[in-house]
């Protein structure tokens, strides 16, 4: 029975399904090939009824149980006790909670169904775009080198990952003076991003599965968390032929790295304005 | 809304029927709510002489027997009914839903929010501008 698999699983298993048969696809030829096409769009069209099923009949039941507590709590108010009251707070929250994790695998579907064309992406204008976006506090600074690159691809994806990356870093540290610094070097035919802070760090053991979804470090109640952020991260940077990882040393700080093609030799500082 | 003429609610949610109704009282809109559960029987109401013309439809779209579109298209096609606004009220984001609600002549199309008071705010708005905005008689 597929219902009680976990809905990562499934996503997981339809991926596989889809890049098993693209696979196939690209060794066979002839009538084989039509019928690996055939196959290849139901996978495909099962992906996207699944997106559209997890949104709405899900909700659906999500939403009544939460306009039934918050009803609950209002009419009646007065029979609860305490523990009562904080019962129903926990169940208003993790509602909200059940919402987002709803709203993060419909992102993470999207990622791949939906794109763009890709554009020259002016990546230090990028940064500080997101810098005014994020807000950081006072006590945070972040650092970013003068010489970007322009690199080709989908703006708003592109923006997501760099906003995930800065946002985790600002989210998490755990320094009076946090530091934050975005760098970038070229590599091969690549070109290597890094940002770096001097936050909590992060265990060895766990550099390969923050990446992957709904997995997060801390308990859920300790920050606003839904485990998501990194996934699209990776997805996003391997679907425009890069790579992501972390390196980290506990108490000092951690690097996520990202590297993207090198399609044009230019710096953002040479660029018009893009 | 304008006037006193009834709201028709097009619901086969209970718990999303509930909503509505608690949200216009908290708003305090005096119009009298009727909800039916799917488009034939808003259909079949609105075609009884015997039932006041509502100032204002609220359709939700996924509905077993007639869905929102179908209901949309069939109250467009009919000349006595065409002229009641109807604003759509779903769970759905998905484009081709947006898409086939205005070529259907929808007045409007609103996401019912997961929490309860984002949904009063809603329902508020809805009811604001269809006070507002004049209806031919």
């Amino acid at each position: 029975m597929h219902d009680e698999k976990s809905t990562e699983q499934r996503l997981r298993e339809a991926e596989a399904e889809v890049r098993r048969l693209s696979g196939l696809l690209e060794q066979r030829t002839g009538g084989d090939q039509e019928h690996l096409i055939l196959q290849l769009e139901r996978s495909n069209q099962e992906l996207k009824q699944f997106a559209y099923i997890v949104s709405h009949d899900l909700k659906a039941p999500l939403r009544a149980i939460s306009s039934l507590t918050q009803w609950i709590a209002e009419d009646y108010a007065d029979r609860f006790d305490e523990d009562g009251r904080e019962q129903l707070s926990l169940l208003i929250g993790r509602v909200r909670r059940m919402e987002q994790l709803i709203e993060g695998v419909l992102h993470y579907s999207r990622i791949g169904r939906i794109r763009e064309e890709p554009v020259d992406v002016n990546t230090n204008k990028l940064m500080n775009e997101l810098i005014v976006l994020l807000a950081p506090p006072a006590s945070i600074r972040i650092g970013i080198a003068t010489h970007l690159p322009v690199v080709r691809g989908d703006k708003t994806r592109l923006g997501q990952v760099f906003q995930n990356l800065l946002s985790n870093a600002i989210k998490f540290m755990d320094k009076p003076q946090g530091e934050i610094r975005v760098d970038c070097v070229a590599e091969g035919g690549m070109w290597h991003f890094t940002v770096a802070d001097n936050g909590p760090g992060i265990p060895e053991k766990e550099f390969e599965r923050i990446f992957q979804i709904f997995q997060t470090l801390h308990a859920r109640d300790e920050y606003d968390s839904t485990g998501i952020g990194l996934t699209l991260v990776k997805k996003i940077v391997e679907l425009h032929g890069g790579q992501a990882w972390v390196t980290s040393t506990l108490g000092k700080g951690s690097v996520f790295h990202v590297t993207l093609p090198r399609t044009t030799s230019l710096f953002a500082s040479e660029a018009c304005d893009l | 809304m304008k006037g006193t003429r009834p709201i028709l609610l097009v619901e086969d949610d209970r718990v999303d029927a509930m909503t509505v109704q608690r949200a216009l009282r908290k708003i305090h809109v005096g119009n009298p709510l009727t909800t039916v559960g799917n488009g034939e029987d808003a259909l079949a109401r609105l075609r009884d002489p015997e039932n006041e013309r509502p100032c204002i439809i609220l359709l939700d779209l996924n509905m077993p027997r007639m869905n929102g579109i179908e209901f949309l298209a069939a109250i467009k096609a009919d000349d006595a009914l065409k002229k009641i606004p109807v604003v759509v009220l779903t769970t759905s984001k998905d484009e081709m839903d947006r898409i086939k609600s205005f070529d259907n002549g929808a007045a409007g199309y609103m996401v019912k929010p997961v929490d309860y008071v984002q949904f009063v705010d809603v329902i508020q708005t809805i009811n604001l501008y269809w006070t507002l905005s004049e209806l031919p008689g």
